[in-house]
């Protein structure tokens, strides 16, 4: 063994000292990094050479064996599911707020004030069934109440319309996460196949996981053959390899499940295929399939339903009353066919329209005072006639209003639970694969040292050489 | 444990977060001295609260009812009251003049003047209204209810107003029922069924027939002019019957006032207890908000405080 070698010890610890040096300066400068996971040299002896010492064996120095990323692969892939369901709480959170403005009354005004208005106007034209002014105040309160149920309509197709430009804009974000992964995938193949360690590639392939996984419900795997796999859940795989499969959107008409019409379907496939859109149930997605086909559709149909009972019970009485001029069978609302879309439908009928005289108050003609019309349209809001004889019309929508209360409240307790689970698993991976500034400075300095030492050892070998060289003089 | 700064950072960050959000809540509760400032707040004490509010806004509506009825009922009363007393004069001239001691017919002739005079009035007091509505007209309150013969030209409606909560009172009493001791001879047009909705009302139908108010007082009238003493006698059982009946409607609107007086004050305590609870479930409790936000402060203060420390020097710091 020559002194030759002692220098190539010498040099191979130099060249681990800055690949150590190296480390720890990509680590500082990647601290902030979003998925950024610390990397760490591992270091291993040289293999002695041979035994021309006697017995002795004499180490040959030191090899970078990998540099490796620390992570637990347990705790990412429970940030992803926590982060999904998280996305999906906070998603909702967002079109569920905007909802409860559309009913929230509980300071100033809204539907409920409104409609006990308009009972209560026939109650004043009860009392005073002879004066003209009371007419038109009770057809002023019901324009106002026909008003607030198209404004509660108008804003519930709103939300539902900025529904779907979030969930055409969710879609277009997965295809594209999509195609990032299957190129990351070939990236990744290549370097693997020249035998090196793609740590930052597998970052970045971490990370955009995490974001199509908030989005929508996916499992990733490596197959048989060593391809990475990312399956949507329950729907087959989505990126296999380097090859993505597509979403697309289209508008469609409405659906048993909830569906309304002329909203937004996913589909399987960039050029249409199978609709999947009532399968997606979670990350933001679901989110916004969930709240807009089950939420926002129902509380729809129940407004429908107010109006259309409303409608029905008032003009069923009114028309057996007498007007002003002693007319009967006119109705008071324009007459409805069928709960669908009935709020929209809403309106005065074009007698009262032209004339408030024509509102009925009286049950026989040519009774001024008789009030039993009136009276008895007032006292609809007493009858159970929603529900198929359940509740009244009030018990009706308060209990919409507190089912939209109901469901605000519930997703913020998941969003504030999901965020608190998130915090502490953030917490959990930082102490893993999280970058600590003195730590890296500790490396640094090690390293520091470890490189001088190793230039020191050269110097040495150097020295020796020259002894050597002066034997001969 | 590995701890990074990342984590340090990370945790000052949900801490100072977390504390301001529930100071911007606190301070929204202070502000607007409420508890439930959207139904998400607390959806079942929500739906309470506009259940509340209906009824309040409803019982309002019951109060001027009331209110209405009263007057109404008062304005009958006083115009029954004023009969009920020219009943009275007109049983004492009837007296007075029946027995042939203290009456001739000069006499008569005079006092035939004065029942004129009252029958005049009886017919005023009959055609009361408040404002353009007739009293006793039933259903027909546009046109005056008897005409100068004493003929009723109104019907037998009752007008229902309803003072609580499907409790339904009639206002007026109509003239037919209200001056007449023989309401078998007062028969009623009949017209058929004229509705079938719930309503509590009354008939309606249009009665063609003369009151004997007014028959009695024409009678007494007729008797004194032509010196007829039994006629004269015979006005009197008819005075005392008329007398009886007409008492007998007052006490049945005074229980009518009193039933709605009664209504009211169940109304008054109704919406104290409604107030009362709905103040519980939508107003903030101002103590507690004010002193729960002076220790979200406290906290607050704290979470800043402890960011400082933990913001704390590097290694770097000391490797100069």
């Amino acid at each position: 063994m020559g002194i030759g070698n002692v220098m190539h010890i010498g040099r191979s610890g130099m060249t681990a000292a800055r690949a150590g040096v190296s480390t720890a300066g990509h680590n500082i400068s990647n601290a902030n990094t979003e998925g950024y996971t610390r990397q760490k040299v591992h270091q291993a002896s040289e293999s002695p050479a041979s035994k021309d010492m006697g017995k002795a064996t004499v180490g040959t120095g030191t090899t970078v064996s990998r540099i490796d990323r620390v992570n637990n692969d347990y705790i990412d892939r429970q940030i992803r599911s926590t982060g999904r369901d998280l996305a999906h709480a906070e998603e909702r959170e967002v079109i569920l707020k905007q909802t409860e403005d559309i009913f929230n009354e509980m300071s100033g005004e809204g539907l409920n004030r409104l409609m006990s208005k308009f009972f209560n106007d026939f109650r004043k034209l009860s009392n005073e069934p002879e004066n003209l002014a009371l007419r038109e105040a009770v057809r002023e309160s019901a324009q106002a109440m026909i008003n607030d149920f198209r404004r509660m309509k108008v804003q519930l197709g709103d939300v539902r319309s900025h529904v779907d430009a979030r969930i055409e804009n969710y879609v277009r974000e997965a295809n594209q996460i999509s195609r990032e992964i299957s190129d990351l995938n070939t990236k990744i193949r290549q370097v693997e196949i020249s035998g090196g360690s793609p740590n930052d590639i597998l970052d970045k392939r971490d990370l955009a996981l995490k974001k199509l996984g908030s989005i929508v419900d996916v499992s990733a795997y490596q197959n048989q053959d060593g391809a990475f796999m990312v399956d949507l859940r329950g729907l087959g795989p989505l990126v296999t390899g380097g090859d993505a499969e597509q979403f697309s959107t289209l508008r469609t008409s409405g659906s048993e499940d909830g569906k309304m019409d002329n909203t937004v379907d996913v589909f399987a496939g960039s050029n249409g295929g199978q609709p999947i859109t009532s399968r997606l149930r979670t990350g933001k997605l679901g989110a916004l399939i969930q709240t807009r086909d089950e939420t926002i559709s129902t509380l729809s149909n129940k407004m429908d339903a107010i109006a259309f009972e409303l409608s029905r019970a008032v003009n069923e009485i009114h028309r057996m009353g007498y007007t002003r001029d002693g007319g009967t069978q006119v109705d008071f609302f324009r007459p409805i066919d069928s709960p669908r879309g009935a709020a929209d439908q809403l309106m005065l009928s074009d007698a009262i329209r032209s004339n408030a005289g024509n509102i009925a108050a009286a049950g026989q003609p040519d009774a001024p005072a008789d009030n039993r019309v009136a009276l008895a349209i007032a006292g609809i809001q007493g009858l159970r006639i929603m529900d198929g004889g359940a509740g009244t019309i009030d018990d009706f929508f308060n209990s919409i209003i507190s089912e939209v209360g109901v469901a605000a409240n519930q997703n913020r307790s998941a969003v504030n639970q999901n965020r608190d689970i998130m915090t502490q698993l953030g917490k959990m991976r930082e102490q893993v694969s999280g970058v600590s500034i003195d730590e890296e400075t500790t490396q640094l300095m090690q390293y520091q040292h470890a490189f001088d030492a190793s230039a020191r050892v050269i110097r040495v070998a150097d020295e020796l050489m020259k002894t050597v060289l002066r034997l001969g003089e | 444990m590995r701890v990074t700064e990342g984590m340090n950072f990370d945790s000052s960050r949900a801490t100072i977060g977390q504390s301001r959000a529930k100071m911007n809540r606190l301070q929204e509760q202070a502000a607007t001295t409420k508890r439930l400032l959207a139904p998400s707040d607390d959806p079942i004490a929500a739906s309470k609260v506009l259940a509340i509010r209906t009824d309040k806004v409803n019982n309002e509506q019951f109060m001027m009812n009331a209110r209405l009825a009263e007057s109404f009922l008062e304005n009958s009363e006083s115009a029954l009251s004023e009969i009920s007393d020219l009943l009275v004069r007109a049983k004492e001239i009837a007296l007075g003049q029946s027995s042939g001691a203290s009456a001739n017919p000069q006499t008569r002739l005079a006092v035939a003047e004065e029942v004129t005079q009252l029958y005049q009035q009886a017919v005023a007091a009959a055609n009361r209204r408040i404002g353009d509505r007739y009293l006793f007209g039933g259903y027909k309150t546009t046109q005056a209810p008897f005409d100068l013969e004493g003929r009723y030209r109104g019907d037998d409606g009752q007008m229902m107003v309803e003072i609580t909560k499907d409790v339904y009172l009639g206002m007026n009493v109509p003239g037919i029922d209200a001056f007449n001791t023989r309401p078998e001879t007062a028969k009623k047009m009949s017209t058929g069924d004229s509705g079938s909705f719930r309503s509590p009302a009354g008939e309606g139908g249009p009665v063609v027939q003369n009151v004997n108010l007014f028959e009695e007082l024409q009678a007494l009238k007729g008797s004194l002019l032509s010196g007829d003493d039994a006629g004269i006698r015979a006005t009197l059982e008819g005075f005392d019957d008329l007398h009886a009946k007409i008492t007998s409607t007052r006490a049945l609107l005074g229980s009518r006032m009193q039933g709605v007086s009664m209504a009211t004050q169940s109304l008054e305590r109704q919406n104290v207890t409604g107030a009362a609870l709905s103040s519980t479930l939508e107003d903030a409790d101002m103590a507690q908000v004010m002193s729960d936000l002076a220790r979200e402060e406290t906290v607050f203060r704290g979470a800043l405080a402890t960011s400082q420390k933990l913001i704390q020097p590097t290694l770097l710091d000391f490797l100069k």
